[in-house]
Formats: C-alpha cells, structure tokens, sequence
C-alpha cells in the first residue's frame, strides 16, 4: 500500500535526520565555545568567580550546581534535597553558585537520561541519590570526562571518579564498631536480653545498601546472640505504609514475636505492634513518630541514614569545586550517624543545630520527617532548610577545609563494600564484622 | 429438541458455576492454606490471621470492585494507586492544615477522586482512547497534585476518626473494624453488581457493545460511569488506607494496583468479555491475602517469595478456570453453521 | 486521496504518522532549546538519547506484536530483568554474538511458556504473563541479590559506537516492513481482527499465536542484551518500568488495543517519545511535583491527539461497513476462554 511506503520514507527520513544532526551538530553558545579541556587549567586564572579552582564549564558568572533527589514524596528525599539546596544558597556559596533542583524518576535509565541532560546544561557539580550503584557508571564516568564534578549521597557507586559521601560503612557517634545493621542488631539483642525471636524488615531487595545492612545485622547476630531465631522476614521496601501491612501480615502467623529490626519506615512497624496490642523492643530507624514514642517509653534504638548526608555531599561538592580536582580531597567521605534510646532521646527545641538533640517538639514536624538533619558534618543545617530548601536569613555556610575533608575519608578497609574494590597496598579479605572487605597485604 | 435441554442444562450447570461453586472453591482455599499454614508457623491457623485476611482483603476488595467493573468492559484502571493518594492527601491535608471538619474533607477527597474518573471515562469512552494509558498517564498527573497539596508541608496526618476505624485499633465485638466491614463491603458490592440495574448494563456492555448499542443503552454514559465507579472506590480506599497508616503519602497505594488486578483475574473475570462475578473477585482476594501471610513465613529469601507466589497464582488459574471453554467447543461442533 | 491535502489527511490520520509528527515537535523543541543552553547540542547528546531508547524500543515492539494478534503480555519486564542478571553474573565474558543469540533463546523460551499456558491451558494472556512476570522478577532476585556483574565489553562499547544505534533502528525499520508482509505477519493481523473466522476457516490459528508470543518473547531477550550494554552492569530491579512504558510506547506508536492494527514503526517512535518527554521537560525547567503532571499530560496529549482522528475515520469506515471487523472500543475478543 503506498500510504505504508509514504510512512516508512518519512521514519526513515526522521532516522536519517537524527543521524546527520549527530554528524554535524555544532553548539551556538559563544561562551561554552572552550571545550572542557581548557576548564581545567591549573589554577592560574583568577577571573573564576569566588577565585575558585577551575572555570565554569558554560562559560557563565556562576558555577552551576544541581541538587538531585528521588520524585517519590518521601520526606528523607524532600529533606535530603533541601538541606544541599539551602547549602548552596548560603554565603559565601551564594556569590558564585546557581542552583538548580531537580527530582530522579525511582529509574535507572531515568537518571541515566537526566545526568546527560545535566551535563550538556552545562552542569559543574552534580550532587545525586544513585538508584543503583553500578548501572549508571558509564553515564557518571561521562560527566566526569567532560569535566562534572560528581558527588553521591548515601547509597553509594563503584565508579571511581565520582565521590561518595554516605554514612553505610561509618560507626555510629559512640561506638568503635562500624555499620548500621550491626549496630542496631548488637542493641536490639541488647533489648532482648540475648535471646528471643524476632522479626527482619528489608528494605528494597536487590539493593547493595539492603545487602550491607542486612548481612551486618546477621553478623551481629552470629557473634552475639547465635541463638537468636529470625521468625520471618519481608521487603518493607523502605515504606512506612508498606512496613505496617507486612508486620501486620506477620503478626498475624506468628504472634508471639519477641523483638523487630525494623530499618526505615519503622513509624509503620510500631503502628501495627500497637493496633496488636504489643509493645515489643524495635530498632528502626529516625522518624520522628518513633523518637516520639521513645519519649514516651517504647523501649527501641533509633539508629538509622541521616538526611544531613544531602547537605554535606553538597559542601564536598563545593569544596571540590573551590580547591580543584587535584587538591586530594578523598573520593570516599563517612558520615557519623546517631543511636538515640530511650535514655539519649532529647528534645530539639531550636530551629538550627544543637549538639545532641534528636527529636522535635510533637508536632513542628510530620511523622516521617527526622532531626537527623543535625549532624556534626553539618553545623549550619536548620529546621527551616530541610523544610523549605531555603536558609533562614543570617545563616552562614561553614565550608569544609581539605584537611577536614580528608579527615572524614572513609577507612580503607571498608572500601571493598562501596567500591568492591580495594586502594593501593591492600587486598580483600573479611572483616571482623564478619562481611568482606580489605586487609593490608 | 432434546438437544436444546441438554444445551440449557450445561448453561445452567456452568453459570452455577460461576456463581456458587467458585466463590466457594476460592474460600475454601483460603482456609485451606491458612490451615496448610501450620507447616511454617506454629501459630497457624488462628483466629487473628482469619481477622488480619479479611481485613487486609477489605482494603483489596474495596479497589478490586472498580478494577473489576473497569476490566469487564475490556479495559484497566491503572490511576488508582494516583487517585489513593490523592484522596488521601486532601483529606489530610484539609483536616490538618485547613482545619476543616472531617466530613467536609471526606466529601472533597471523594468528590475529587469521582470528578478524575469521570475524566477517565470520558477519554476512553467519548475519544475512544485507550484505558490502559490514559488511566496510567491520568494516574501520573494525580501524584503529581498530590505531591503539590503535600509541598513543603510536613506530612499530613490522619483525622483520628479515620485512623481508629481503620487501623485495627477500633474494634467493635472484639474484632477489627476492617474485618467486619469486609461483609459489609462484599453485600454493598454484590447488591450493586449483580442485582442492579447499573450492574447489568454493564455486564451487558461488556460482552458485546454493539448488542448493547443496538439495544439502545446510552453506551457512552454507562462506560463513564464505570471509570467514575471506579474512581470513587479508589478514593474510598484512600480514606481507608489514610486512617490504616496514620499519614498521608504517596506510596500509599502503589502495593494494592497489582493485587486488585490479580484478585479480579484470579476470580475468574475475563476481561473484555462481561463475564466476571463479584463473589469470586473478593474471595480471590482473600485467598491470595492469606497465600502472601503464608509465604511471608516460610523464611525463604525474597526473590524465591516472588517465585513462590507467581506459581501459586498460575495453579489458582489452573485449577478454577471455567470450563466455559469445553462445553462451547461441544456446542459448536454440535450447532451446524 | 491524490491531492497535496488529501496526501497531508492520510499521513496525518495514520498512527505511525502521527507518531512520527509528535516526535518530530518533541525533538525539534529539545533541541532548539538546548542548543541555546549550557553546552549546546552535540554528537553524542542525541546518540546516547538513542542508545538508550534501543532497549525500549525492541521490548515495546514485542508488546506491539502479541497486541497486534489480539493479546497480552505483561511479561517484557521479567524477561530483561532475566536476562539482565544472568549476563552480568555469568555470561560476562563470553563471545558477545554467543550471548545474544542465547538470550534471545532464553527470551524466545519464556514467550513458549507463556504461550502454551494460553493456548493449551486456555487461560487469559494478562493473566499468565502477569503470573510469569511475578515469577521472572523473583528469579532475577534470586540470580542476583545485589547489583553488580560485567557485561561483555563488546556489546557495551559496539552499542555506542557512532551510528550504531542509527543504524539498529534502521534495520528495525526495514524488519517490519518485511514482517508484516510475510504470510506469519499477515496472519498476526488476521488473527487478531477476527480469531473466530480463521479459526473455522482452517488455518493453524494456535501455531501462529505460539509462534508470535515466541518472537516477542525473543525481542524481550534482546531488550535485555541492549538493556544490559546500556546500564554496563547487572541490576534485579532496573527493568521493572518496562511493564508499562512498554504498552505507554505502544499505545502513543497508535496501536489499538483491540488487536488487528498496528505498527511496530509507530511504536519505535512512541518509544522515542516517551524519552523525549522527560528531555523537553528538563530544558524547560520543570522539576518536582510539575514533572509527574507534565508527563501525564504529555502522554495523555500524545494519545488522545491520536484518538480523535481515529474518530473521525471510525465514523467513516462505519457509514461504509457496518459489520465491518472490530471498531476502537471493543473489547478483546480473541481472549476469551475458549477460543482457538
């Protein structure tokens, strides 16, 4: 039919169209003429805004600066996201800095596609949730290629030129014992008394960060507590309302579970122990809702990803844009995390940092939202930010200094479970905690 | 003649079938595997896993009645986890920061989530676009209202009234109130499918639109109607599944899109073809609640859990297809053409 | 129709042309926009734009193929993410061309499977996929519990070699205009306009519906090889949009879902679309809660604009033909219990 023929000429044609653009695309912005290899200069042009290392890649007054976060109306995402926005919009940042937001489709071709979006918008820094910590590595090493500097916060990615900032294998302020999951299983078991049955929440499975929590946790167990009976297990998918169907499903077959390690969305593990009448020890993670009821007398250890990691991967991002690629700022930054009981739970009552609090006034804050925005790394966060995504008038940034930075480095032993690789001068080899990692060869 | 009795008698015999037996079937095998249950979990079968199926299945039975009605007619709702939330962010929303009465919030989150079907139905029925990608697009735009009600603001919480009737923590007899509304849920959706008027228009649609056009049903009204049935029952289970969980988020519903959809296929509708009866779709419901409560103990890692529950599925569809298929290839062979 | 109008009215109520016309828009407004923006545009912004789209664009037409014959399948999603998996656990290292072909055979297999549970067990299709989709997702959990792998170097670096991508989709191109003139692609079509005629009139109903569900199930394979050159790795969960992008593709491409049209042209270029979308969306700004809206809205546009010229011609071929072949809106036919 030749109607089929016209409409296969004109896809051919539109084909062929795209091809030749490829061939003979040409950029019309006169200052993005500089290809990357001249924003790297070593840093003897100080016509850069805020005298920092290297020029902005579009040739423009202000570096630009995306702060990204997942599209999924989660409140550890919105917080995440605003306290690096308001970073970034504090002075000194302000003078030379654009920022621009944006939000990742829960996709990895999603994200893929909006990193090369980012970078051909000329990006400098790229400050981002990574959905999977190998899938997008190609399209990372790319914008590193053409000169971005990229920056991940929390779950983490083996692609070497991008930094890591994230809390997964750091230790707990207090503790010399590395990892989340073994840290709130060792006082879970505390809880307990050494023994019992309990119940074991996943996140999302298939995820290197569920993996790191879980196996720890099952270290703990092994060192600890082997007697210790794990009833039943489920994906909680790291959703409140997921968390509180799947307790209810496994209250319902085994009612007389003795503890829960929960993880996050922990508000809907305790809700559903509660319409059961039960008031057993759970560890979840920092939901306000759950430091509420630690006030109150649920006995539980809230120990979980502080959200002050979207803040502090944004510092580092800057800090990287100021000193320069080569001013050895680790690639691997540790966040400390908090474990707040029932005993260390105290009240927040300012709307910017105060050393040691960990729970709001009920009702300033929503059920899900967390004062783990607080954290030692990020003394200029505020309750405002991580609300709005925009700082409170009079507040100034506190920059990191590469010595800081490079105080924060993630111990080498620890690198195999981020990068599964290991630095120079060491081999893999399995840690005490009982997951493998590095040893000193 | 005697040929037409015994044709009458199959068609007797199957539609009895599909009505009686096979909801039977499906109960009785979600008891069975309650009991079966036993093998995993020592405190299997008990009256709180009957309680914790039937309240779960309320929540399921209450979606899967629009999903339902929407697939006999050829097509999928796929906005409802969009349209949950939405319901569900307003009524919070409106509770909690407008410090408006619950009743007026309740009014607007089904007004709302009414008005989004209809815009559904319209699309499909009116512009002949398909259901499966309008209701997913309608769906993506619905989140997206739901994150702007939401912005900036803390996560809303739940009106208490909400939240007591639904989370298991009212009970009424001793028993959750989700429990109990289970019958109340499966009588209303019963009455409504299969004994009015509105329920055999759309049966009649759904095995044949021309017949029903012919016949001089207002086709186009019936088929809105259906997405806007829809829409309500999904913003229902928004209030319900808001007072469930304590706050309003968008996740809400995203767990309950695919099980609708397994409970209606599992209940025997097929779709497009007006054949489908309510009674089987909650029962299917219940039983594939109570396969996920067993599955959940029996401590294999999650990815064979997933394995687990598809092959559970493929058997239910095995074991309780109609046998429609047989006796209408008989009758073909039989009717000289 | 030989008027320069007329010739414009057929391009434009055709469903592959209006595809290819709304993607043209959507291209022409990314592009212009971008190139006023940061870097520009250059080569490799458009080509790693079609790199990715490759994965989607192969699954979708499997979608578009089993929907063409009057049927359903939800299983694309398991299949990549199969596939996915047990190339970056196991096939790593191996002969790229051997884990292509194995692939598509893994795919081809699962589209057997899926099909002698509908044809011989005469369940729904949208029932059996999903139930496989549910299993297939679990497995790849099972085969790889974190993300992690290699994919063989030669599939990752050929599928970013200049003009490959072009040229793959050429060749999708030239495929389908073969295919549907074939006597197993004019079948497909027969099949799903009307099951019951050809049922009686003969012809190996069962084996072509076999034998399409296995085609398509050998394209999911190789959406998962190109899936996997894309992401470089192996991940469980990556392939979980595909279910309903898939059909999103399908549905803009302007295929019907009664069955007995369609175009595996229009959906490439639905596919197309649907990742131009977000692109367009990006250069102009939209982020947050704007982005889910404009997204549905878009697709929405995208199909409906599709729709209303389906009206007009519906109302047309049903003043010539009132018994003619199904009609938009019509429920599927061919998946009735009991059929073939």
């Amino acid at each position: 039919m030749k109607r089929n023929w016209k409409v296969a000429a004109l896809a051919v044609i539109a084909a062929s169209s795209l091809a030749l653009s490829a061939c003979g695309g040409s950029s019309d912005t006169a200052d993005a003429g500089a290809d990357s290899s001249a924003a790297t200069e070593a840093g003897a042009d100080n016509g850069n805004p805020c005298g920092w290392a290297d020029a902005p890649r579009a040739g423009g007054d202000k570096y630009v600066v995306y702060m990204s976060s997942l599209n999924i109306g989660n409140a550890w995402q919105e917080e995440a996201v605003n306290l690096g926005s308001a970073e970034a919009l504090m002075p000194p940042y302000s003078d030379c800095v654009e920022l621009r937001t944006e939000r990742t489709e829960p996709d990895p071709a999603s994200q893929i596609s909006q990193i090369q979006s980012m970078t051909a918008a000329g990006a400098d820094a790229i400050v981002t949730f990574a959905l999977s910590p190998t899938a997008i590595n190609a399209t990372f090493k790319e914008a590193c290629d053409a000169g971005v500097t990229v920056v991940i916060y929390d779950a983490t990615v083996t692609e070497p030129c991008a930094y890591n900032v994230s809390y997964i294998t750091a230790k707990p302020v207090g503790s010399d014992i590395p990892f989340m999951g073994y840290n709130a299983m060792a006082a879970l078991i505390d809880m307990m008394g050494g023994a019992g049955d309990i119940f074991v929440a996943h996140g999302v499975a298939g995820t290197s960060v569920d993996n790191v929590h879980y196996l720890s946790a099952l270290a703990a167990i092994d060192q600890l507590a082997p007697d210790m009976n794990i009833l039943t297990e489920w994906d909680g998918n790291w959703d409140s309302a997921q968390q509180q169907k799947e307790t209810t499903k496994a209250l319902a077959s085994n009612p007389n579970v003795v503890g829960i390690f929960c993880g996050y969305g922990e508000s809907g593990c305790v809700k559903a122990l509660k319409a059961a009448n039960k008031e057993i020890p759970v560890t979840g993670e920092t939901s306000q809702y759950f430091r509420e009821q630690l006030l109150a007398g649920w006995p539980g250890v809230s120990i979980g990803s502080p959200p002050a990691q979207g803040g502090i991967a944004m510092k580092l991002a800057l800090g990287v844009l100021e000193y320069g690629p080569d001013a050895g700022i680790p690639h691997d930054i540790e966040v400390p995390f908090k474990v707040v009981t029932k005993d260390t739970v105290m009240v927040c009552e300012e709307d910017t940092y105060t050393e040691g609090c960990n729970v709001f006034p009920a009702g300033v804050v929503g059920d899900e939202n967390t004062a783990d925005i607080f954290n030692p790394l990020l003394p200029e966060a505020s309750l405002t930010s991580a609300k709005t995504g925009v700082p409170p008038a009079g507040l100034v940034a506190v920059p990191f200094t590469v010595d800081e930075m490079k105080s924060f480095e993630q111990d080498p032993s620890r690198r195999y479970i981020t990068r599964e690789a290991c630095p120079e001068g060491w081999t893999q080899g399995k840690l005490p905690e009982g997951l493998d990692g590095c040893v000193q060869s | 003649m005697s040929d037409q009795s015994v044709i009458e008698a199959q068609q007797r015999r199957s539609s009895r079938m599909q009505t009686i037996y096979r909801p039977l079937i499906l109960a009785a095998l979600a008891l069975f595997v309650l009991v079966a249950g036993r093998l995993v979990s020592e405190s299997l079968p008990s009256w709180i896993a009957v309680q914790t199926v039937l309240s779960l299945g309320m929540f399921l039975a209450v979606i899967a009645f629009g999903q339902g009605l929407v697939m006999l007619t050829g097509g999928l709702d796929l906005s409802v986890p969009g349209v949950i939330a939405l319901s569900a962010s307003t009524v919070a929303v409106w509770v909690s920061f407008m410090d408006g009465s619950l009743f007026v919030g309740v009014l607007l989150a089904l007004g709302v989530s009414l008005l989004f079907g209809i815009v559904n139905g319209v699309l499909v029925s009116v512009l002949k676009a398909p259901a499966f990608i309008v209701t997913l697009a309608m769906g993506a735009v619905l989140e997206g209202f739901s994150l702007f009600i939401t912005y900036g603001r803390k996560s809303p919480e739940s009106p208490e009234l909400l939240v007591t009737l639904f989370s298991g923590s009212g009970k009424l007899f001793g028993i959750g109130i989700p429990a109990l509304l289970f019958f109340v849920v499966g009588i209303i959706g019963f009455i409504i499918q299969a004994r009015s008027r509105f329920g055999r228009n759309v049966y009649l649609l759904g095995s044949s639109l021309e017949a029903s056009r012919i016949a001089g049903q207002p086709v186009n009204f019936i088929q809105i109607s259906i997405y806007a049935v829809s829409g309500f029952g999904s913003g229902l289970a928004g209030l319900m599944l808001v007072g469930f969980s304590g706050n309003a988020q968008l996740s809400l519903g995203t767990e309950w899109l695919m099980p609708s959809i397994a409970a209606v296929l599992v209940g025997g509708t097929i779709i497009g073809s007006g054949r489908g009866f309510w009674q089987s779709t909650i029962t299917a419901g219940l039983m594939l609640t109570a396969i996920t409560i067993v599955i959940q103990s029996t401590g294999v890692s999650s990815g064979w859990k997933s394995v687990l529950y598809g092959v559970v599925v493929l058997v239910a569809l095995l074991s309780t297809r109609s046998d429609i298929g047989r006796r209408r290839r008989k009758k073909i062979s039989q009717d000289p053409l | 129709m030989n008027t320069k109008f007329g010739r414009i009215r057929q391009i434009v109520t055709d469903g592959t042309g209006r595809a290819v016309i709304f993607w043209l828009i959507l291209m022409t407004i990314w592009l212009s926009l971008q190139s006023t923006q940061g870097m520009g545009v250059d080569a490799r912004l458009i080509q790693s734009y079609l790199v990715l789209a490759l994965p989607l664009i192969v699954a979708s037409i499997g979608v578009t193929l089993v929907i063409i014959m009057g049927q359903f399948d939800l299983s694309a999603a398991g299949v990549i993410a199969v596939v996915n998996v047990t190339i970056a656990s196991t096939l790593g290292s191996w002969n790229p061309l051997l884990v292509v072909v194995l692939m598509m055979a893994l795919g081809g297999f699962i589209g057997l499977v899926n099909g002698l549970f509908v044809i011989l067990g005469k369940l729904p299709a949208i029932a059996v996929t999903l139930a496989t989709l549910i299993i297939l997702q679990g497995l790849a959990i099972v085969i790889l519990p974190q993300p992690s792998g290699k994919v063989p170097p030669f599939l990752v670096d050929g599928v970013r070699a200049p003009f490959v991508a072009v040229g793959i989709i050429v060749v999708i191109i030239i495929a389908w205009m073969l295919f549907k003139r074939s006597r197993s692609g004019l079948y497909m079509f027969a099949i799903g306009a009307d099951p019951e005629a050809l049922h009686l009139s003969g012809l190996p109903v069962k084996k072509i519906q076999l034998k399409i569900f296995v085609i398509a199930g050998a394209l999911y394979g190789l959406a998962g090889v190109l899936m996997s050159a894309s992401l470089t790795s192996g991940d469980a969960n990556a392939a979980d949009s595909f279910l309903l992008t898939t059909f999103a593709a399908t549905a803009i491409g302007g295929t019907a879902f009664v069955g007995g049209r369609g175009s595996a042209v229009g959906t490439l270029f639905g596919a197309l679309t649907l990742l131009a979308i977000p692109k367009v969306l990006f250069v102009f700004g939209v982020s947050d809660w704007t982005q889910k809206v404009a997204f549905g809205l878009l697709v929405l546009l995208a199909v409906v604009a599709g729709a209303f010229s389906s009206l007009r011609k519906n109302r047309e071929s049903m003043l010539l033909a009132p018994y003619s072949t199904p009609t938009e809106g019509e429920p599927i036919t061919a998946t009735k219990g009991g059929n073939a």
